[in-house]
């Protein structure tokens, strides 16, 4: 066992403890979407968003079309991996190729929180922690309900006016500014998307609506940053566009 | 000009490539989409936060694969497999699809030499891999492809044309200084999930950036709501190996088991009881060296066994 996670071992070796006969601390470390299933939607086995020119491949995209509201990680996340990356490869292929005959069009930069010339200073290790009060605990996060979420989900969007406005750095300044943007904005997709399912489905649990609700069977769509909009969408609406290949 | 100054110009304008298509993220989605886009004929960029082959989830640790072969009891097995556990919001119009070319694919990294175990009976193995080896081999081959690497850059937005099409991206480089910007017929984020740098193994370098950078654009998520995945991990270590503790009890501060607690089902026993008190773990389950060999072995490649609590 020792030879063949030599990873998990390290840590116990080094600490003189033998995990087989004594007793060892553990906490419950989040892994948000890493090893949940949402992502960007996909229109198809093209792996396009719905944005032209813009695929999406791996843990970037939502795994629900495999997983649906679960995956433990490894195995089907792995093989979306292979899979969506060979579909989204071959499709943005194509779709270049044809861009490649039509003439050159003007182009502007989008990136908005981060690089705003209203440059309010966020301080961001503080700004880190905030977002990290509001996911990693488990009486928000893992046993949901409306109460504690919404109350989260004031404080984030607090905190978003204010990276959306930050700006004034560059280089890995901007960088840690704009990682700490983007977990925001997912904590608070996250949320909204956790309000609006008012049922416990796939790792989804909401401890005031602790049953799964037939009339809900269906996705949850959020777009928007400053403002985040929900909509429903049946399951298989949108995924019989052909494969690129 | 100050010396200051022009350093600043020059590093205004960076490095400026054109190219068909344009990867952001080099783990394994990345690597996959940069060889089947050249096998396309098209010319490619792919840009890593960190290095590719060595940064993010895959990377770090062994991973199993769902690899089925075409069987159709398999297969129908296979699908049928996580239904309900994913709440009926799977869509076998996908899975089909993802199964064959996984199959395919998985095959072919065979073909490239990636070292399979074998059965007694000298069948490969092919259901899982080691992320080191896996990824160095896709950055070798992706590299032999022909594909231009940036590593250790980061891409910090999208760039899209009047028409409403993405048209590339910039970023910066955080070894050589300075920034870089890709303008591309298209784009493809591979930039993984958002794990909130909890410090699961090979997770911080996951912040969402794609997500972001997509939004921005105008692009929407799906299934954002199941989002709450935890793995059971030591207080003092990030490593989040959550199938050995198959082979564990959980117990009080006081040493007294916490009835019903367990890496699958009892999960949620185990979040509750953090709300209130610590918790504790021993891999007790696994009593002999020889179900211990066993135990991992089986954890690694054979994720259909049973723990030995059944």
């Amino acid at each position: 066992m020792r030879r063949a996670q030599p990873n998990f071992f390290l840590p116990f070796n080094r600490r003189g403890i033998d995990p087989f006969t004594e007793r060892f601390q553990v906490t419950l470390r989040l892994e948000g979407t890493v090893r949940g299933t949402g992502g960007l939607r996909l229109l198809g086995l093209d792996c396009s968003t719905n944005v032209p020119g813009l695929y999406a491949a791996g843990d970037n995209a939502t795994r629900e079309p495999i997983c649906g509201g679960f995956t433990g990680g490894g195995s089907h996340n792995a093989a979306w991996a292979i899979s969506t990356g060979c579909f989204a490869g071959n499709a943005a292929a194509d779709f270049a190729a044809v861009r490649a005959t039509q003439p050159p069009s003007p182009v502007r930069r989008l990136g908005k929180a981060g690089f705003s010339k209203a440059g309010t200073v966020v301080d961001n290790e503080a700004a880190i922690k905030a977002v990290q009060a509001e996911v990693f605990p488990l009486d928000i996060n893992y046993f949901r309900t409306e109460s504690a979420l919404t109350a989260s989900l004031e404080r984030l969007d607090t905190l978003w006016q204010r990276l959306e406005s930050s700006g004034g750095v560059s280089d890995v300044a901007l960088l840690a500014l704009r990682q700490t943007a983007a977990m925001t904005a997912t904590a608070r997709w996250m949320y909204n998307a956790a309000l609006a399912r008012t049922e416990t489905r796939g790792m989804h649990r909401r401890d005031d609506f602790p049953k799964q609700d037939q009339a809900q069977h269906h996705r949850l769509i959020v777009s928007g940053l400053a403002n985040i909009a929900v909509r429903s969408e049946p399951v298989q609406a949108a995924s019989f566009r052909e494969a690129a290949e | 000009m100050t010396l200051s100054a022009s350093l600043q110009s020059e590093q205004k304008t960076g490095l400026q490539l054109e190219t068909d298509v344009l990867i952001i993220g080099g783990g394994p989605a990345g690597c996959w989409a940069a060889l089947n886009a050249v096998s396309a004929g098209a010319r490619v960029v792919l840009a890593d936060k960190g290095y590719c082959g060595s940064s993010g989830a895959t990377a770090s640790a062994g991973t199993q694969i769902w690899y089925v072969p075409p069987v159709p009891e398999e297969r129908e097995t296979a699908m049928a497999s996580r239904e309900a556990m994913g709440g009926y919001l799977s869509d076998r119009g996908w899975m089909g699809p993802v199964l064959d070319k996984t199959y395919e694919c998985v095959n072919r990294l065979a073909d490239w030499g990636y070292p399979f175990p074998k059965d007694e009976n000298d069948v490969p193995q092919r259901i899982s891999v080691q992320g080191p080896e896996y990824m160095r081999l896709m950055r070798r081959k992706v590299k032999n492809a022909g594909v231009t690497i940036l590593d250790h850059s980061p891409a910090l937005e999208l760039i899209m044309g009047e028409n409403g099409s993405i048209a590339g991206a910039a970023g910066i480089r955080r070894q050589e200084g300075g920034n870089w910007t890709v303008r591309a017929g298209a784009v493809v984020l591979a930039t993984g999930g958002c794990a909130f740098m909890s410090r699961a193994l090979g997770c911080d370098v996951l912040t969402g950036d794609g997500y972001l950078m997509a939004a921005e654009a105008g692009a929407e998520l799906s299934g954002m709501e199941f989002s709450s995945a935890y793995a059971i991990s030591p207080t003092f270590a990030s490593i989040t190996k959550t199938a050995l503790y198959r082979f564990a009890s959980f117990y009080h501060e006081d040493g007294s088991l916490i009835e019903g607690a367990g890496s699958a089902r009892g999960r949620s026993i185990i979040a509750r009881a953090l709300l209130t008190e610590p918790v504790y773990a021993q891999l007790d389950l696994a009593q002999t060296e020889e179900v211990r060999d066993h135990a991992t072995g089986a954890a690694e490649f054979f994720p259909a066994i049973q723990s030995p609590r059944h």
